[in-house]
């Protein structure tokens, strides 16, 4: 491409600036030598978003990792607890539990509740469906739901 | 090129302000306010600045042009106006009125990157390395890119009689 020829469409042609362009030029440089903002480097800047955004992923990546089989097994749930014909002899109708009943005792020793609790359980919405005897243990302010069947000393 | 002083900046800003502000003016009628934004950048960044800032600041006044609205950020590319008038340059045994016509035409027809390709190759007369840092390309993709808008430009204008010198060598020396 020959230069000279489109530079005769050149809308802005290399000359010398008028007088009142050289008075804008110095009036602009006056005020941007005036501006007292900090002055900002050009280098790269260090990508502290892209690092947190990394971590995160990291850090939840590596906890779906160790939720995952503990959260498997419960949804899954515990087979050991109860047993194929006590889930079986389930009941729509549930029944009153006896007060000499051993399933209190038996829940009470299996329920983890908290170490500074002190004093007895409180049991509360107890029911037996067919070989099963669920209930509700409070101790302070720890509440575990418990529940035994024919294979534990009920 | 770490500017340390006022005296440094002034230099280089009386350097090359002339430079900028043709820059601007091919491209946009708001041609102040670009020179002024770009060497305000210049002077917040004075202290990084490249040995030859002029590329430099043909990047920074170029972005600024692209970033004055929502709808032109989405564009690669600034279009670059064209003198339909002969300015009286000395140019006009170059070209008679109706190559003129026909040279216009032509530039119309093209994108808005090739106007700009060639705008920084005729105009601004910068080299093939110093037009791919102002758009932000390798030099073999602006020189690439720039053989491919002097071929449209050629198609566009046609076999015209009035510029057999301005197409004989179109794929030689500038």
């Amino acid at each position: 491409m020959n230069r000279t020829m489109l530079a005769a469409l050149d809308p802005a042609p290399k000359r010398e600036l008028t007088p009142a362009e050289q008075f804008r030029q110095e009036q602009l440089l006056s005020s941007i030598l005036a501006d007292a903002a900090p002055v900002k480097s050009l280098k790269r800047r260090r990508p502290v978003r892209r690092i947190a955004i990394a971590g995160a992923l990291v850090v939840g990546a590596a906890a779906a990792v160790i939720v995952a089989p503990v959260a498997y097994h419960m949804i899954r749930g515990n087979p050991g607890v109860l047993s194929a014909a006590a889930i079986g002899s389930w009941t729509g109708m549930a029944v009153r539990v006896t007060a000499d009943s051993g399933a209190q005792q038996w829940c009470e020793q299996r329920a983890t509740g908290d170490p500074n609790a002190t004093g007895p359980f409180t049991v509360s919405n107890a029911d037996l469906r067919g070989e099963v005897t669920s209930m509700i243990l409070t101790r302070g302010w720890t509440t575990r739901c418990a529940w035994s069947g024919p294979t534990r000393p009920a | 090129m770490a500017i340390e002083t006022d005296a440094e900046f002034s230099a280089m800003y009386r350097a090359h302000y002339a430079d900028v502000l043709a820059f601007a003016r091919r491209r946009t009628v708001q041609a102040d306010d670009v020179v002024g934004e770009t060497f305000l950048a210049a002077w917040r960044r004075r202290r990084d600045l490249p040995p030859d800032p002029r590329p430099w600041l043909f990047r920074t006044a170029r972005n600024l042009m692209l970033n004055v609205d929502r709808s032109a950020r989405r564009q690669r590319a600034v279009a670059v106006r064209v003198a339909e008038q002969d300015q009286g340059d000395g140019y006009e045994p170059m070209l008679t009125a109706e190559a003129r016509m026909d040279l216009v035409k032509a530039w119309r027809s093209l994108s808005t990157q090739d106007q700009e390709l060639l705008a920084l190759h005729a105009w601004e007369g910068l080299s093939d390395k110093e037009a791919a840092t102002v758009l932000g390309c390798t030099r073999a993709a602006f020189s690439m890119r720039l053989s491919r808008a002097k071929r449209r430009l050629a198609k566009h204008v046609g076999p015209v009689s009035d510029l057999p010198i301005a197409f004989a060598n179109l794929n030689g020396a500038s």
